[in-house]
């Protein structure tokens, strides 16, 4: 037993310093206190022990007196120095390794006999064979350290007798119950040893193998001991899972208890405000308010200051606070070292407690605490991942407070370069802690906000406040859980199925729709067409959508698709402008530059908004290739398409409708439509409580007569799209048109049709923004050739209107060119109420086509087609009509009997045209009369426009500037009214049309003149479109 | 602002059908109606074409397209922000975390912790208001801005603003300004 006078001599090392060294007194107590336990601990064990660290082995008495001096010199040199005071626990270590390390070779050199060349290092310290074996041996239950202890003394009264009990060490490691390990070289030793002994069994004993042994008494030291300023957490009782620091360590029996700094749970209004036992209503994370606490519990606070450190505290109800903090004791059993990811929301609390510590010491100049409230020191008890670029901290080390970024990460060690650093340094991620500047942009690698990227706008210590700029949200994200990633990308780097922005659909509802405008693990957050953000898990959404082909119309028909620009004129997003990001029914979703919520999506009806300006490129204006898709809206939900927009374009006009079925098994049933597809209504029948799914053509509603009130309301939308949604039956609809026949005598004098063209005023611009285009356009040409060569169809129906043959003679041109300018320039005409009056002529024409053949649904369809044409800007419809004639639809069957004439104009073309060079359908700009160009003198400068008026006859010469010729369209045949002299008056086609922001140009292929020089490109306004009805 | 003279290149796709005597009046308008106003990733905003190098060089017909393409080199005014750079802005929205702005085509957040401390969130005017009622920060006021974050994407430019410093905030004569 040489340790009572180790102690001895430390204590006299530590006067001989304090003489020199006063201000560390405190300090060193601290460190002789340890040394002083640690010798304890090895007086139990009496001999070497393999405890601790395994290098701590007890010394041999004889090397001891030896040993002993050179560490005395060496260490009291150090303390001279003054490091020691510098050192925390992990050098104190390193220096007792050191010490003892040494002596341990001494001891195996003198025990063994044999040469242990290599130094002290770790792989020679692994027990081998002919070390010391291990045993594992039961003894009575909660008596493991008394049965060491009797070890102890039996091998201590064997001494004084001489002998050797033959075990070199005996441990109860606190982990282990019924059991302690003995360490000796023969089993026979530990055997009796044991003999005698009543609190060991000694039948159960066990060797335990030599891979085994570091593993059995590692696990012992493992159990670090808790240093003060360490943060950890609290496993039972009131404060279970609260994080919280150590404040002060108290040694004792079993584990010692602790003193920790926590954030107080208290109901100060409580009698019992510390009640422990209740924790399912435990008060919420609360710094202590003095006032507060004096207030509700009527109670007062005293001040305490500590004699010791002058440290200020509080003391309410016989706790002691501090900074809000309350300090309570805790066995150190209770505690967890492993805290795991510190929430945000613990932090703050304990920030702000830091914050008033900090004022405290700078207002009252009070002294720092004697253990600093360093939060950033929990970063070294968290395992930061690092990644190259990160910007870091040094927190340890020679370069504590070292700026750095991250070059490169290996293992355990990280690559720092700093500018203050000619090159590189290692160190160990220990020593490092991430830093960031406001104005970085990070990403968030773990936590809550994984996969969120932002700026930060805020540094807080360890909490560092990002703005996402595309969620328009603030994160508070801890520091140690970003990495400044310069490769970030919008959409959170998420292992999801759906990506911010996918318009998807519901599995609970498959026609609600969404915009995912939050994706994290497994959810998402939709944006669904009433304005609400829902969270979806993955599962619950049922899919992405694809909405190229859905084009709702906007306030005025255009067409709005995806990536136009528009701007709400109603609703609650009135003046919000946006791009269109998705379309969903009529719908749309679009991205709000001002908006900061949903990443600046919101949704409004699409009839609510209104396009400002076209997207560019080739899905031009409202054609392009999006016609095809459409056609399919119009025969779903043809009175929306139709009425512009009408209740619901999404929705079926046919559902919630009281219908009719009118043939199959079911004919004769009344019903309600629930649900329609394409070409199928599902009815729930009055009659019986069934609901069956019968063929659209076979449902008619019940108030099928709606369709011709829909008619004189000018194809009210809604009530004309019901009965058209029931293609099946069109009787009602003849009966209507039947019943119009007076409407077609009224079109005689045609006043709404004045109407009409006098509202072609805002023709050109209209005109301009729809132009169809390049490539859209190929695929509608034929039937532009259909438009462009109207004669034929309507040359029929000059037929059929044999008896007002007077009108179409040439003789009194005049109505006649009305009835016929009415289809050829109604395309253009952009408004409403333009179009409206003229439908009667066209309903006449589909009317009359009538006997034509058995072509109804085909002349329907034309009919439609015709009387929609007018609505053409932008009109969703439009091109859905369109495509409903060309050929690949199963329309066209019927309709065929017409298209060969439609298709085969050019004799009566050219023949229209051949000397009419300038007959071109003007309109006057003061009176907005209509009228055509019936002469047009080239040869004067500028040439002189003699004009035809319409409707009330007469010629008169006008001025170019009060002529508004109706813009013509891509293979029109136009005739170039002024301009380059040589060609004005000339005709041609054109061939294309290029726009641009300030003008439209028609690019115009001249007949009469010469190959080389007949192609140009003139402004569409200097073009006339040729009557090709003419003489 | 910082305001630059590059020179940038850009590959017109042309249909045969232009390929005629005005071919370079055509280019040379659907380059400056294509570009100007574009964002030019980290190059910025495209402000105007100054200047379109001549000659044009010869297209090049694609082969899959039957469309030429012609590599127009040309100079442009660009406006490309930088971090740490103080720019004017006027206020488009104004929210209880801070305030959007905007510089021409660029938008900047400026959040409540890059504000002056003594301002506070009017919940009732929508807008920031020191506590001595000097400043007040609502849609359309000028303001002074540092930005200390850009992010440049493909398609836009993020910035983040700061108004914490001194000689930043709203400019008195924002009448004027605007």
């Amino acid at each position: 037993m040489g340790r009572g006078g180790a102690k001895r001599r430390d204590d006299e090392e530590e006067e001989e310093e304090d003489e020199d060294e006063n201000p560390h007194r405190k300090r060193m107590r601290m460190f002789v206190d340890d040394e002083a336990e640690e010798d304890d601990e090895e007086d139990d064990d009496d001999e070497d022990d393999g405890d601790l660290h395994d290098l701590i082995d007890d010394e041999e008495v004889e090397a001891e007196a030896a040993q002993d001096e050179v560490d005395k010199s060496a260490r009291q040199q150090r303390m001279r120095q003054g490091d020691l005071l510098q050192r925390d626990a992990e050098d104190i270590q390193e220096y007792v390794e050191r010490r003892y390390g040494g002596q341990r070779e001494v001891r195996e050199v003198g025990s063994d006999d044999e040469l242990q060349t290599t130094g002290i290092e770790q792989e020679s310290l692994q027990p081998t064979a002919q070390d010391a074996k291990l045993f594992y041996v039961k003894c009575r239950i909660g008596r493991e350290r008394e049965a060491v202890i009797r070890l102890l003394q039996k091998h201590s009264n064997f001494l004084k007798k001489g002998q050797n009990i033959g075990i070199t060490a005996a441990v109860a490691p606190a982990h282990i119950k019924g059991a302690i390990y003995v360490e000796a070289y023969k089993a026979e030793s530990v055997k009796n040893a044991i003999r005698g002994l009543n609190v060991m069994i000694e039948k159960d004993m066990q060797l335990v193998p030599l891979n085994e042994m570091t593993e059995a008494m590692h696990v012992a030291t493992t159990k670090e001991k808790t240093k003060i300023g360490d943060w950890v957490r609290v496993n039972r009782g009131l404060y279970t899972g609260d994080l919280g620091q150590v404040y002060e360590v108290h040694e004792g029996r079993g584990d010692g208890s602790v003193t920790l700094r926590l954030i107080p749970r208290i109901n100060y209004a409580s009698s019992k405000p510390f009640n422990d036992e209740n924790l399912k209503s435990r008060p919420p994370q609360k710094l202590f308010e003095r006032e507060e606490a004096e207030r509700l519990s009527e109670t007062y606070v005293e001040e305490k200051s500590d004699t010791y450190t002058g440290e200020r505290s509080e003391v309410w109800k016989g706790q002691t606070f501090a900074y809000g903090m309350l300090y309570k004791r805790i066995s150190a059993r209770q505690l967890d070292t492993d805290i795991q990811e510190p929430q945000i929301e613990e932090l703050e609390l304990f920030q702000t407690a830091e914050q008033r510590m900090r004022t405290e010491i700078e207002e009252l100049e009070a002294e720092a605490p004697a253990v600093p409230l360093n939060l950033s020191s929990i970063a070294r008890q968290r395992k930061i991942s690092f990644f190259p670029g990160d910007s870091v901290l040094f927190i340890r080390g020679d370069l504590k407070g070292l700026r750095g970024s991250v070059k490169s990460v290996e293992g355990e060690y990280v690559v720092v370069t700093a500018k203050e650093l000619p090159e590189p340094v290692t160190c160990e991620k220990g020593d490092l802690t991430k830093s960031f500047k406001i104005g970085d942009t990070l990403k968030v690698n773990s936590g809550r906000y994984a996969g969120d990227s932002g700026t930060v706008v805020k540094v807080e210590g360890e909490i560092v406040v990002l703005f996402n700029d595309v969620s328009k949200e603030e994160l508070k994200v801890l520091a140690s859980n970003l990495t400044s990633d310069a490769d970030l990308s919008a959409a959170p780097a998420g292992h999801n199925l759906y990506q911010l922005f996918d318009l998807v659909s519901l599995n609970t509802d498959v026609r609600s729709k969404g915009v995912v405008v939050k994706v994290s693990r497994d959810s998402v957050t939709l944006l669904d067409t009433d304005g609400n953000a829902v969270v979806k898990s993955v599962q619950e959404v049922r899919g992405r959508l694809n909405d190229r082909g859905n084009r709702p119309g906007d306030r005025s028909r255009h067409p709005i698709s995806v990536g136009d620009s528009v701007k709400v004129i109603e609703g609650p997003h009135t003046n919000r402008h946006g791009v269109v990001k998705h379309t969903a029914d009529n719908f749309i979703f679009f991205q709000a530059p001002d908006e900061t919520r949903n990443c600046g999506l919101l949704v409004a009806p699409a009839r609510s908004c209104v396009v400002q300006g076209q997207k560019r490129g080739p899905s031009f204006g409202g054609f392009g290739g999006g016609g095809v898709p459409q056609f399919k809206a119009p025969q779903k939900s043809f009175g929306g398409g139709f009425g512009g927009g009408g209740r619901g374009r999404g929705r079926d006009p046919i559902v919630r409708k009281e219908v009719k079925i009118k043939a199959g098994s079911y004919k004769g049933y009344a019903g309600r439509a629930v649900d329609a597809s394409n070409d199928k209504i599902r009815v729930e029948l009055e009659g019986i409580c069934k609901v069956v799914t019968v063929p659209r053509e076979a449902v008619i509603p019940k108030d099928a007569s709606v369709g011709s009130g829909g008619f004189s309301g000018g194809f009210g939308g809604q009530g004309f799209g019901a009965s058209r949604g029931l293609s099946g039956n069109r009787t009602p609809m003849h009966d209507s048109y039947g019943s119009r026949t007076p409407m077609r005598d009224g079109f005689g004098s045609r006043t709404p049709m004045h109407d009409s063209f006098g509202s072609r005023t805002p023709m050109h611009d209209s005109f301009g923004s729809r132009t169809p285009l390049h490539d859209g356009f190929g695929s509608r040409t034929p039937l532009h050739d259909s438009f462009g060569s109207r004669t034929p169809l309507h040359e029929p129906r000059r037929d059929q209107l044999g008896p007002r043959t007077p009108m179409g003679d040439s003789g009194s041109r005049t109505p006649l060119h009305n009835s016929f300018a009415n289809p050829t320039h109604e395309p253009r005409t952009p408004l409403t109420d333009g179009w409206r009056p003229t439908t009667p002529a066209h309903n006449a024409s589909a009317f009359d086509a009538n006997p034509r053949g058995p072509t109804t649904p085909g002349l329907d369809d034309y009919a439609y087609r015709e009387a929609r044409t007018p609505i053409t800007p932008g009109d969703p419809g439009t091109p859905a009509f369109l495509d409903a004639r060309s050929p690949a639809t199963p329309m066209m069957g019927p309709s065929t009997p017409y298209d060969p004439q439609a298709e085969s104009p050019a004799e009566e073309e050219d023949s229209g045209i051949g000397e009419a060079k300038a007959m071109v359908n003007v309109e006057i700009e003061q009176d907005g009369k209509r009228a055509y160009i019936k002469e047009l003198i080239v040869e004067s400068e500028p040439p002189r426009y003699i004009v035809h008026f319409i409707e009330e006859g007469g010629t008169t010469e006008i001025a170019f500037s009060d002529l508004k010729p109706i813009a013509p369209e891509k293979n029109d045949r136009v005739c170039l009214l002024r301009g380059e002299a040589s060609l004005v008056g000339e005709a041609g086609t054109i061939i294309g049309v290029e726009r641009d922001d300030v003008m439209v140009e028609g690019i115009v292929c001249f007949e009469n003149i010469s190959e080389d020089s007949n192609v140009r490109v003139l402004p569409l306004s200097d073009l006339g479109k040729l009557y090709v009805e003419g003489e | 602002m910082g305001f630059f003279v590059v020179k940038l290149v850009k590959d017109l796709q042309v249909h045969p059908r232009f390929f005629n005597a005005s071919l370079s009046d055509t280019l040379k308008q659907r380059l400056i109606s294509e570009v100007e106003g574009q964002f030019a990733g980290r190059h910025g905003f495209i402000v105007i074409v100054q200047k379109i190098e001549e000659p044009i060089p010869v297209g090049e017909i694609d082969s899959s397209t039957g469309f030429a393409v012609f590599p127009i080199k040309y100079h442009a005014l660009v406006f490309r922000p930088f971090r740490g750079e103080v720019l004017d802005s006027i206020v488009t929205r104004v929210l209880p975390h801070g305030f959007l702005a905007s510089a021409g085509p660029l938008d900047i957040f400026v959040s409540h912790h890059c504000l002056p401390s003594d301002m506070k969130y009017d919940q009732q005017g929508e807008c920031w208001v020191s506590i001595n009622q000097a400043d007040k920060i609502e849609t359309k006021t000028a303001v002074r801005l540092k930005l200390i974050g850009l992010k440049v994407e493909a398609t836009k430019m993020h910035a983040t603003g700061s108004m914490k410093e001194d000689f930043l905030g709203p400019i008195a004569s924002s009448a004027d300004y605007i």
